[in-house]
């Protein structure tokens, strides 16, 4: 029997058909493109996700989201007070802590990206990192792939961002190409950053973009890669990096914490987790001084 | 060396999938160069500088998958994207956290389903059109619920179909009833000798549940979606329904159901049907009588009175009496009593778009009718939300549903607004319909009773008295069971009748009281 967890703070009302289906997520949309996803506990929450446990996903082809409760095709009924954990406020100001410690996070970051450098996947992003060991790129299309994500990286380095931004974006592996998901975590940067100046008196005015300006340039018709990117944009986050922004807000001289959170990362997607650290963590090495 | 490769349009694969096949090329010996990646313009770019980039790229979409292959020779090339098609097969498989092989693209649904002669598209509707070209170029008929799709595409796509031998049914085709399956929004029904074109949805569940109710069957019921019999369309699925169901040596009499055709289009509809030799009735909600005696049609005048004359007909008479008398239909009426002076108006709160135009066209005679989507004498309303004298209201429109369900759904619009009305002390008698069938509300009792009750508690606390009238569209058959439904409703107060035309009959004579 289904056991419904959460749902995502950004679900809209409406009725939803199935787009796309796979092992551990059934994607649905609503006539006017608005994204639902239904998801088992590994993927976790997120904006617009409803979690599960237990169920089949084979059983949903389509569903009714209206204000107080979720009609499947099924026959099943779900109130959103049924869920277990309730709503999942994606935001991720809600998962920071009041007090912000800088050196604790960026100490924090550091360790990060050491996990990344020995963790990460094969053929993510992460060899953008400094002292980040470079993959052996086999055949014409993923070198030249890498050459225009190092190019890229360098745009970003001198503060050319739509340069670097544009020339990463659609490019890459996976159903969400690795440069997209990269691009997620400069926007996830961004945000922090701004939380961080606000923080430190650091006038917010000095940073070279904004979160809107590279979503204008990152936005495709790619309907898996523009939720990230559109989600990354408003700073609504899935769970697992959330989690992870708890985690190095907060964790102390410990890398198991992050190590831990890193690791339910890279369940998404074969490289879109390592790709949206590694887009993070760039970001932050950008701004750090 | 040869460059050769596939697009993989609309076919989702996960990034994991997706590494697999990639390493699987890898191994398939050296010198082969490979990429498996998804469409978008600039990892086309890149494919172009690995020279990779075939020209059929150019037509690949951002989440369209790319597979290019470099191989030393053509055969080579041909066998591994051989050996990825097949691999792409088991991973879709795999997939599957079920028992049952779960296709996820027409290609995998036809190697399990080979026989299918029909694909029903409900996808967002950017992506519809492509994927009814799939399926039209696969052979197969199409319906297509999903709607906001270009007039020009609609155009293209029937044409196809129609120089093909095939249907398109739509867009914005909600239901249909082919070979007694009831499809997306539609009703279980008698099997039986009666075949049905209608550009109307909800005009098609209430003729084919009338019929079926009466103890007749339907063989076919084909949807056309509501652009159909305009004159850019030229109602080319209307006509080759017509046609079909005319040759279908199942079907004994053809019933035809929508708004008034474009003259023209109207024009080629009787050729066709003068030149089949099967009795054919016809509603063309709203159409002038005059016009349409020219054709061989059986004329109705609404969809009850259609659904009457078709039964009738095959039983090979010829009689479209309505389903309650008028004499009974005034009994009724005249035991409603208890009226405040000041009350005086109809409010008709309509899920069903067809019913709200129907409902119009019998009150021809009613003054100071307004609307939001308004037929004949009826004046626009100037805010929907807000009721003006007689109102009759199809609250499935777009102000409605923004990002809501379809009334049929879920009723909550609905429902808050019966007990507007009811609060209204000018209010007279509140008319509903409710749809029952596949895709509509499955428990709606439970949901209408409430504000029903509610008004009727209302009214009385206000030395007031407010009927509730409504008609219920469906079959014992179906997942709600109409009969428990009627029960229900007439349990809670309500006068429930056979049809919207009943029901709005009804009501106007309450409201002449």
């Amino acid at each position: 029997m289904t056991e419904w967890i959460s749902y995502g703070d950004r679900l809209e009302c409406g009725e939803y058909r199935e787009h796309s289906r796979f092992n551990k997520a059934v994607n649905f949309i609503s006539p006017n493109g608005t994204p639902v996803s239904l998801v088992t506990e590994p993927i976790g929450a997120g904006p617009q996700n409803i979690v599960i446990l237990n169920g089949n996903l084979l059983s949903y082809r389509a569903l009714a989201i209206s204000e107080h409760k979720i009609q499947w095709d099924s026959g099943d009924v779900c109130r959103f007070s049924d869920f277990q954990q309730g709503v999942y406020t994606s935001h991720f100001s809600h998962h920071l802590p009041q007090t912000i410690n800088r050196d604790i996070f960026f100490e924090n970051l550091d360790s990060l990206s050491e996990i990344l450098r020995e963790t990460a996947p094969d053929k993510s992003l992460t060899f953008l990192l400094p002292r980040a060991p470079k993959p052996k790129w086999e055949g014409a299309f993923e070198q030249s792939f890498a050459q225009n994500a190092v190019d890229a990286a360098a745009h970003l380095m001198t503060g050319k961002f739509t340069e670097g931004v544009k020339k990463l974006k659609g490019t890459g592996f996976g159903l969400t190409p690795g440069g997209d998901d990269f691009i997620a975590g400069l926007m996830v940067g961004l945000h922090v950053t701004q939380t961080l100046c606000n923080f430190s008196c650091y006038c917010s005015a000095h940073l070279p973009v904004t979160v809107e300006e590279i979503f204008q340039i990152a936005e495709s018709d790619n309907f898996f890669s523009n939720r990230f990117l559109l989600y990354a944009r408003d700073g609504h986050l899935f769970q697992h990096f959330n989690h992870l922004l708890t985690a190095l807000f907060t964790a102390q001289s410990s890398d198991n914490a992050i190590k831990a959170v890193t690791q339910k990362l890279y369940d998404v997607g074969e490289t879109s987790g390592a790709d949206m650290c590694a887009g993070f963590i760039f970001c932050m090495n950008l701004f750090e001084q | 060396m040869v460059v050769n490769g596939i697009i993989k349009k609309g076919e989702y694969f996960d990034s994991v999938s997706l590494m697999i096949v990639a390493k699987t090329i890898n191994q398939m010996g050296p010198g082969i160069d490979s990429a498996v990646v998804m469409g978008t313009r600039e990892n086309r770019a890149i494919l172009d500088t690995a020279g990779l980039l075939l020209p059929a790229f150019d037509e690949a979409g951002d989440t369209d998958l790319l597979i290019a292959i470099k191989a030393e020779t053509e055969e080579q090339a041909e066998t591994i994207l051989q050996k990825i098609e097949e691999q792409l097969q088991l991973l879709r498989k795999k997939d599957d956290s079920g028992e049952d092989f779960n296709p996820k693209s027409l290609e995998g649904a036809l190697k399990v389903l080979p026989e299918a002669n029909l694909s029903l598209i409900s996808v967002a509707g950017k992506y519809a059109a492509a994927e009814a070209w799939k399926a039209l170029e696969n052979g197969l008929n199409v319906m297509l619920f999903s709607d906001n799709i270009p007039m020009e595409e609609e155009i293209k796509l029937k044409q196809y179909a129609h120089k093909n031998g095939l249907l398109v049914m739509g867009p914005d085709c909600g239901t249909a009833i082919i070979n007694g399956v009831p499809l997306a929004f539609a009703n279980v029904v008698n099997r039986g000798s009666i075949g049905v074109v209608a550009a109307s949805g909800t005009g098609l569940q209430e003729v084919t549940t009338l019929i079926s109710n009466s103890g007749e069957g339907i063989s076919q019921a084909l949807g056309t979606g509501g652009r159909d019999i305009k004159k850019d369309v030229g109602g080319i699925t209307f006509i080759d329904s017509l046609k079909a169901l005319g040759e279908d040596e199942n079907t004994k009499v053809i019933l035809l159901v929508s708004k008034p055709p474009h003259p023209e289009v109207l024009a080629k509809i009787g050729k066709i049907a003068d030149e089949i030799d099967k009795p054919i009735a016809a509603l063309f909600l709203g159409a002038d009588k005059e016009t349409l005696k020219q054709y061989s049609f059986y004329v109705a005048h609404n969809l009850e009175e259609a659904a009457t004359l078709a039964v009738s007909l095959a039983r090979g008479e010829n009689d479209s009496s309505p389903s309650v008398p008028a004499d009974e239909l005034r009994t009724t009426a005249s035991k409603e009593t208890g009226f405040a002076p000041e009350q005086k108006y109809l409010r008709a709160l309509y899920s069903g778009g067809t019913f709200c135009g129907e409902a119009q066209t019998i009150l021809t005679e009613m003054e100071d009718v307004f609307s939001n989507a308004p037929l004949g004498n009826s004046q626009k309303l100037t805010d929907s939300h807000k009721s003006t004298k007689n109102t009759i209201v199809d609250m499935g429109e777009d102000e409605f549903t923004k990002g809501k369900p379809h009334p049929m759904i879920d009723f909550s619009t609905r429902n808050e607004r019966i007990v507007t009305e009811a609060n209204d002390p000018e209010t007279k008698v509140i008319l509903l319909d409710i749809v029952l069938g596949y895709g509509a509300n499955m428990d709606p009792l439970s949901e209408v009773i409430p504000p029903i009750k509610k008004a009727k508690e209302i009214a009385q606390t206000n030395n007031r008295h407010l009927p509730i009238v409504c008609s219920v569209t469906g079959t014992d058959r179906d997942p709600q069971n109409r009969s428990s439904v009627v029960t229900g409703l007439q349990k809670a107060g309500a006068l429930v009748l056979p049809s919207n035309a009943a029901a709005t009959k009804l009501a106007a004579l309450i409201i002449e009281k």
